[in-house]
């Protein structure tokens, strides 16, 4: 008997709440009773939270809001900071809302492009010391991604050069930094840098040359390993084909590399953005030292707890949207790819 | 000893005594070779014997440690001039076809034409398309490469390595990665390109169906060196060394 295989819909099965809970929370007395006992741990522990959060003094925070955000940032020249930030989150704002109706990645480069000349030149006359808070924090970490990006990138393709000085230069620097803490490398820097330029550089931009050096090193490393992740023959098809090696390295190595370097790249930025926290040790008043500076006044002795649970909640919310932005990258690049 | 019918002219490919080696391991042995304009080589032998090395050695993907090898009177030499020059005339198809995943097939296709060639971009496309067209797959131009089925993808990879317009074309086991159904589309395509355009070809491959049709010269290869060439014909009738009769009784009756 000859049928003809006929093409079936997935079988579909919607559960209700209830019947999604029993079957995998309560079936069979072990797993209700682990399901009750967790519930009642997280309950109880979120009673305790809740708590502390409703009787906390969150005037700590509420009433210094200026301080947290900008630092001692001179009252006259605070209109700067308000203007940079709102150009800032108006360019974050178009381009989300430009990139879902497909606008040319060129329109959104010139946008970014303006919007930090924009920013630049607002902040001129500002001395780089006189920054803190969050936007010092933001600061720091914008600086020194954008900085060791590029440098990280040179490292890397520097590590699997066929030139042996380049390699090796490049293997050196990489492992060298590598070995040191980075709280070593930030105090090395804030100390030693004055013996070379006097005590005219800021430490901020102390900070950012660590970091920068730092962050570069790791950069490298992932951009070696995104570098061997692209087959070899697809350099031989490319070299095949006439390209010399520098446009194989443009048009076919580095395309598919920085995709596969995607998630370790912001891993690392992420990492970075939460290191900027580390300047407190040179003194910097960055998001938590400016906590630890309104913790010295006495009217907030006690409130140690509020001062890092607002910390916290505040580099979350940061790391997260990072983190959430290279997840939606990844899925608009992984288009027509599997 | 006139043995193959050579369609016409020079010498395009000559290799003298050429010799490979990976590390200690000595992979070609002293191969002496020419190929003329318009001839379609195939070469044949078991695995491991040198014959991807060899046509690898031709645009230098693989650098030869011994002997000479001259591409349409360019001597391949440590001379990245030389180099370049000689593999903007020489196009490659690999077995793991290789294309490029972040771009579409027109994308493929005309990359090479802009950068090396410095076409403007409406002509390269124009060439892209009609190149796709040729393969058999103009409505493919902007699918990437994972939407494409592995005899689509080997057809693009051809019309990538025929947009630079090459004088001669090497194909490394084009068809070793494919489906059996779809090892027909490539072998068409390719004898199109042997018979219509008369493109000098070297193609090592284990089709002796399409040896038969097309090749001019087959090429036996084993442990390195040439064990015998002759015309397709006294290759499948009445080959002399026991090693090629034993190889072909394995791949015919297999």
């Amino acid at each position: 008997m000859a049928t003809r295989a006929v093409a079936l819909p997935p079988p579909q099965e919607r559960l209700t709440p209830l019947t999604w809970a029993q079957r995998n929370l309560f079936d069979g007395w072990l797993n209700a009773a682990l399901t009750l006992g967790v519930a009642a741990v997280l309950g109880w522990f979120g009673a305790i939270v809740w708590r502390w959060a409703l009787s906390a003094h969150w005037e700590i925070v509420t009433h210094n809001l200026r301080l947290w955000i900008v630092g001692l940032l001179p009252l006259a020249e605070i209109w700067r900071a308000w203007w940079a930030g709102g150009l800032m989150v108006a360019a974050a704002a178009l381009t989300i809302v430009g990139a879902r109706a497909g606008v040319r990645p060129r329109v959104l480069f010139g946008l970014w492009g303006g919007t930090i000349l924009a920013v630049a030149w607002l902040f001129s006359p500002i001395r780089l010391d006189q920054i803190g808070g969050l936007y010092l924090t933001l600061l720091l970490a914008v600086v020194s991604i954008s900085a060791s990006f590029p440098i990280g990138v040179v490292m890397g393709m520097g590590r699997t050069s066929s030139l042996p000085v380049v390699r090796l230069f490049s293997t050196a620097y990489i492992e060298g930094i590598r070995g040191i803490p980075l709280i070593t490398v930030l105090l090395w820097f804030s100390i030693f840098v004055s013996l070379l330029s006097g005590e005219t550089m800021p430490r901020v931009a102390r900070a950012m040359i660590g970091m920068t050096v730092f962050a570069s090193a790791y950069v490298g490393e992932i951009m070696r390993a995104g570098i061997q992740s692209v087959g070899r023959g697809q350099v031989e098809a490319a070299r095949a084909v006439g390209l010399s090696g520098w446009q194989t390295m443009a048009f076919i190595v580095l395309p598919q590399a920085f995709k596969n370097m995607i998630p370790a790249l912001v891993g690392q930025f992420i990492s970075l953005f939460k290191d900027t926290s580390l300047t407190v040790i040179i003194g910097l008043s960055d998001l938590l030292g400016i906590g630890r500076s309104l913790l010295a006044l006495t009217e907030y002795l006690h409130d140690v707890r509020e001062v890092y649970v607002f910390a916290l909640v505040v580099f979350f919310i940061f790391s997260y949207v990072m983190s959430a932005g290279s997840r939606a990258l990844e899925r608009k690049l992984g288009l027509g790819e599997r | 000893m006139e043995q193959a019918t050579p369609r016409d002219g020079q010498p395009m490919i000559v290799l003298e005594d050429v010799h490979k080696w990976f590390g200690r391991l000595h992979v070609l042995r002293g191969i002496t070779l020419a190929i003329r304009a318009g001839e379609v080589i195939v070469v044949a032998g078991p695995s491991g014997s040198g014959k991807s090395t060899m046509i690898r050695c031709i645009n230098r993907l693989e650098a030869h440690n011994k002997g000479r090898i001259v591409v349409d009177g360019i001597e391949l030499t440590d001379d990245l001039r030389n180099i370049d020059a000689v593999r903007s005339e020489v196009g490659m198809v690999f077995q793991s076809f290789n294309l490029f995943p972040h771009l579409t097939a027109l994308q493929n296709i005309s990359l090479a034409p802009t950068q090396v060639r410095k076409w403007p971009h409406a002509r390269a496309e124009r060439i892209a398309r009609e190149l796709l067209a040729r393969v058999g797959i103009p409505e493919k131009a902007g699918a990437y490469p994972a939407q494409l089925s592995g005899g689509q993808q080997q057809r693009v990879a051809i019309a990538r390595a025929l947009a630079m317009q090459p004088k001669i074309m090497l194909f490394d086991e084009p068809t070793s990665a494919l489906d059996p159904e779809m090892i027909q589309e490539v072998l068409d395509v390719m004898k199109g390109l042997a018979k219509e355009m008369g493109m000098t070809m070297v193609v090592v491959t284990h089709e002796m169906g399409f040896a038969r049709e097309v090749a001019d010269r087959m090429v036996f290869m084993d442990e390195g060196v040439i064990i015998e060439e002759g015309t397709p014909e006294h290759f499948f009738t009445n080959p002399k060394e026991d090693r090629t009769k034993l190889f072909l009784s394995k791949i015919l009756h297999q």
